[in-house]
């Protein structure tokens, strides 16, 4: 399977909206099966087989493939030539991509097709990059976005847009730090096996996310810590401030155990 | 994306078009996070009508298909969730991405 080929075909059905549902399947089904080691982004497909993996038949897929044809993003390059001998075509994935970048540029509406029963108010597709953003949705998509392009798999990536509550927890946490000290944490989380799904110990699926990290500014601080620490970082601003926070945790900590004198607990002797 | 989810969707068969375009659609918004094996999704039969094309009805008897035929199942959020409000208003799936499934031999006689 071409997962990229794939992930350009989604990306292109969710920003064109006049296509049909057998349309968007056999192009799904198409990109599927586009070799990129090949790199000629050719298939050809017995139509039985397709149609019976499209749950469709036969006639619908070859008509559905047609209408790709008529749109550019799928091309005929043989005709097929009888049983056992398929029809070859390519996946166009340029003009795919330019027809993407033409429907990001103008960001026209959705187009419905007239046809198409019972007109239903439909929600348009969220798009997944480019908007007016206020402020506060710009730094959580800025944090985002740094997290995005630090991060590895298995480690999952944010996606866009954000939810009202993920722009505000993240929004909150974006001064927090700088550019370069998120990037650092980013970095420095990204390289811990314990985060990366490690297999052992109670949690051996268990992945770190951005929202597990701005959950809490103790979180991030501690893994700043960690971050200057393992590169050994002479910055005395932040040393100061790693230590004021690590000062004032173990203040908390020392504050909310309980005293204890000769003979028991201070909250003993005053109940007595 | 879960390329895992989106391969299964692929080869499952006995399904018909809109509901393997579904289950595609579902896939591409899965991500595993966290591990949870879980996919929150709030009024998922709006968004994938807005994604096929077709009305709404159709997008949530197609998904109702989908649980009848156990291809998905509706499971509760997790405990530790970061914002449950927004979580718990939505449906949490989970698919099984270990392997592909066959619908005619799941579906009871």
């Amino acid at each position: 399977m071409s997962s990229r080929t794939v992930m350009l075909a989604l990306d292109y059905l969710f920003t064109e909206h006049t296509v049909t549902m057998s349309e968007r399947l056999m192009l799904i089904l198409l990109a599927a099966r586009v070799n990129d080691v090949r790199g000629d982004d050719c298939v050809w497909p017995m139509l039985a087989r397709l149609s019976a993996e499209a749950g469709m038949t036969k006639n619908t897929a070859r008509t559905a493939i047609q209408k790709l044809c008529k749109r550019g993003v799928v091309t005929l390059v043989q005709e097929g030539r009888g049983r056992g001998r398929p029809s070859v075509y390519r996946v166009e994935k340029g003009q795919i991509m330019d027809l993407l970048s033409i429907r990001k540029r103008s960001n026209q509406a959705i187009v419905k097709d007239p046809k198409r029963d019972p007109p239903v108010q439909v929600q348009q597709e969220v798009p997944r990059t480019g908007s007016t953003l206020s402020s506060a949705e710009a730094d959580a998509v800025a944090l985002a976005d740094l997290w995005n392009r630090t991060v590895t798999s298995p480690i999952p990536k944010v996606r866009l847009p954000l939810s009202a509550d993920r722009v505000r927890v993240y929004a909150k946490a974006w001064p927090s730090l700088s550019v370069d000290e998120w990037t650092l944490v980013f970095a420095h989380v990204n390289a811990q096996d314990w985060c990366r799904a490690p297999g052992v110990g109670d949690h051996p699926n268990w992945t770190a996310t951005l929202d597990w990290l701005t959950k809490k500014p103790a979180t991030y601080q501690r893994q700043l810590e960690k971050a200057q620490t393992a590169v050994g970082s002479k910055n005395p601003r932040t040393r100061a401030e790693s230590y004021r926070i690590t000062n004032e945790r173990n203040a908390a900590s020392v504050a909310s155990m309980p005293m204890y004198t000769i003979g028991g607990r201070v909250d003993d002797e005053a109940d007595d | 994306m879960s390329l895992k989810a989106l391969g299964k969707a692929l080869d499952t068969t006995g399904l018909g078009p809109t509901e393997k375009l579904a289950l595609i659609y579902l896939a591409d918004r899965y991500t595993d996070d966290g591990g949870t094996g879980r996919l929150p999704l709030a009024s998922p039969a709006e968004k994938f009508a807005a994604f096929a094309g077709c009305s709404q009805h159709e997008a949530a008897e197609t998904i109702k298909a989908l649980f009848s035929k156990r291809v998905l199942r509706r499971v509760p959020p997790p405990q530790d969730l970061l914002f449950p409000d927004e979580d718990q208003s939505g449906v949490w799936f989970h698919m099984d991405v270990t392997q592909a499934w066959e619908i005619e031999e799941r579906v009871p006689a």
